[in-house]
């Protein structure tokens, strides 16, 4: 199935709204008032999909994982380079970066805003799906960019929804992506959904 | 299957486990929770989290909980952004902090969905993360202090360098314009000497002796200290140097004396080593010129100049140059005192000298990154060592006295 102009819009709206959620969750957590935002969207094929990664910038990347199955089957990943993971985390606990470079305490941190993050952008989408989807726990890890992408890299023909996402903490812009992975059909089911809702409004 | 047996398969889990019903009411609380939070099955089953905890169900951790009721993904509560979602206790009454994550679960039979709350406990770790912290807190602290005692050190070193520096330039300064006024006194008293001396009676002559003796003295102790504040104000830069050759020129200058004792200068085969020419010669005319005049009194003296590697593989290498005699030797605890500025161990009326050259020589060596010792045997002999580096550190300094030797012309006795 091809992806309209409206598809596009419509998908953006839906990360928005969901980003935007996860920003009122998070403003009431922590100290540190955020704000986010969602710069683009975009719809990849797996080898732009690691375009996109080269890009964002350092060698490390953390990446918190959350995968799902059910009426469609894929994996939301919030990808930071390590450099901008190490400032995010900094920012919102207070810490200086020595500390935080410290596995267990990048890892919790981190795993919380992008479950944060993933959970209210998969609510959004799933909205409009109006399907059930299983999801699994979270998991982070981060570890050298070339190795995430072979260990994301689907054999079978995926999508990838990127949303490139802004977090400004203290007026300092931090940037993370979003990545949606679906297999080809669970994508399209995913546009048959918006094109039913569209028809329905 | 009811759902306590259902889940009774999580009990012996090393984890706090519960799960909570739509409506938030407790159907399973597992062996490690009631551990950690003090509270038995039968406190708690029926009864709904927010009545067990109120202060906890604060709206972002109930509507969490309720979105994953609801069929939204597992949310996920750190220890770093929450301490403890469920309050835990350590053994001691004190709080235990926990990663929590809220899934959710069917219940066995009806399906119903239900939330699972597992409460991992991490004290120990960010106990360990809490050390870590103070460590890296004390040792940067310990290290700042280190830096400013080093800088002080720094400071120091660099001001007790230009203070020596100066002091040096002084001696350099004095010794050198000193010199003058003694070629002065020394030639007028020649020149009285030389054509007054009818006119002088014995007395006069002998008090003029005096001053001419006097005078000499003088004039060789300026010339050592000029010397010795020359090994760092007239440094040059190291080159090849044929020790063999240097043995040869202190041969030639000490030709008089060795004729005069009839003395000898034996020496093995001698390498070429890297040193300032002019220094090296200083420092073995020194120490031959030494092991002839302290020679026993009619005894030819023999001197020896020998050199070996060291090789030590713990240690730069090096060059050991000694020089051995067979004069009258020294008490051995007074090897140290030797190379000190002015220090004689013999009187002045045996053996003339200003008690310069040792230091001197000590000054040399060590310029060059050595070091310099002796031992001896009264009546025996005296053996000075020298370990010398392969590559001395770069010693290439400009001379730092501005004034030059300015050669005084010899006074001419005014006739007129």
């Amino acid at each position: 199935m091809s992806l309209s102009a409206d598809h596009r819009d419509a998908l953006k709206e839906l990360v928005n709204i969901g980003v935007g959620r996860a920003a009122a969750e998070l403003n009431e957590m922590l100290a540190s008032p955020i704000e986010l935002s969602v710069p683009s969207v975009d719809v990849l094929t797996p080898d732009t999909f690691s375009r996109s990664f080269d890009e964002s910038g350092g060698e490390t990347v953390s990446l918190v994982q959350l995968p799902f199955e059910g009426a469609f089957t894929g994996r939301a990943l919030l990808a930071f380079p390590s450099e901008s993971a190490t400032k995010l985390v900094c920012l919102l606990m207070g810490e200086d970066a020595d500390t935080v470079t410290l596995d267990n305490v990048r890892a919790g941190t981190l795993t919380e805003v992008g479950n944060i993050l993933l959970n209210s952008v998969m609510g959004s989408i799933t909205n409009v799906l109006a399907a059930e989807v299983h999801y699994r726990v979270p998991s982070f890890y981060e570890d050298h960019k070339n190795r995430i992408l072979s260990l994301e890299r689907d054999p079978t023909n995926t999508t990838v929804m990127a949303a490139r996402t802004t977090f400004c903490v203290r007026d300092l812009a931090i940037e993370g992506h979003i990545h949606l992975v679906f297999a080809v059909e669970a994508f399209d089911a995913l546009l048959l959904a918006i094109d039913r809702a569209s028809a329905a409004a | 299957m009811t759902s306590r047996a259902h889940y009774d398969l999580l009990d012996p889990l090393p984890v706090g486990a519960c799960v909570v019903d739509a409506n938030l009411c407790v159907v399973f609380w597992n062996s490690p929770l009631v551990d950690w939070t003090r509270k038995r099955p039968e406190q708690v089953l029926g009864k709904r989290l927010d009545e067990l905890y109120p202060e906890l169900f604060e709206s972002r951790f109930l509507r969490r909980v309720s979105a994953v009721l609801a069929g939204a993904p597992p949310a996920f509560f750190s220890a770093q952004l929450h301490g403890s979602v469920i309050p835990i206790l350590l053994p001691n009454g004190a709080a235990r902090k926990s990663n929590t994550t809220v899934s959710l679960v069917k219940h066995a039979r009806t399906e119903a969905p239900e939330a699972l709350i597992v409460v991992e406990d991490v004290t120990n770790m960010m106990a360990r993360i809490e050390a870590y912290e103070a460590m890296r807190v004390r040792a940067n602290s310990e290290l700042e202090e280190r830096r400013k005692a080093e800088k002080r050190l720094h400071d120091l070193a660099n001001e007790l360098q230009r203070s020596n520096r100066e002091l040096d330039d002084f001696a350099s300064v004095v010794a050198h314009d000193l010199q003058a006024p003694i070629r002065h006194v020394m030639s007028w008293s020649e020149v009285l000497l030389d054509e007054y001396a009818s006119t002088l009676n014995p007395a006069a002559r002998k008090c003029l002796d005096h001053i001419t003796r006097s005078a000499e003295s003088m004039r060789r102790l300026v010339k050592d200290v000029l010397d010795y504040s020359r090994v760092t104000t007239r440094a040059r830069a190291s080159s090849g140097v044929s020790l063999s050759d240097v043995v040869d020129e202190t041969e030639r200058t000490l030709w008089p004396v060795l004729k005069e004792s009839g003395g000898r200068i034996e020496r093995d085969p001698l390498p070429v080593i890297k040193g300032d020419p002019t220094q090296l010669r200083q420092l073995i005319l020194n120490l031959v010129g030494n092991g002839l005049k302290f020679r026993k009194p009619g005894v030819p003296p023999v001197v020896r100049v020998s050199t070996s590697r060291l090789d030590d593989p713990a240690d730069e290498p090096a060059w050991q140059i000694e020089v051995s005699d067979n004069g009258i030797g020294f008490e051995p605890r007074h090897a140290d005192q030797i190379f000190q500025m002015c220090r004689r161990l013999h009187s002045g009326s045996r053996y003339e000298g200003s008690g310069v050259g040792l230091a001197v020589c000590r000054r040399i060596v060590e310029r060059h990154g050595g070091h310099i010792g002796a031992d001896a045997v009264p009546d025996v002999g005296a053996r000075f060592w020298i370990r010398w580096p392969l590559e001395p550190p770069d010693v290439n300094q400009a001379p730092r006295s501005d004034h030059p030797d300015r050669a005084q012309p010899r006074p001419r006795a005014s006739t007129g």
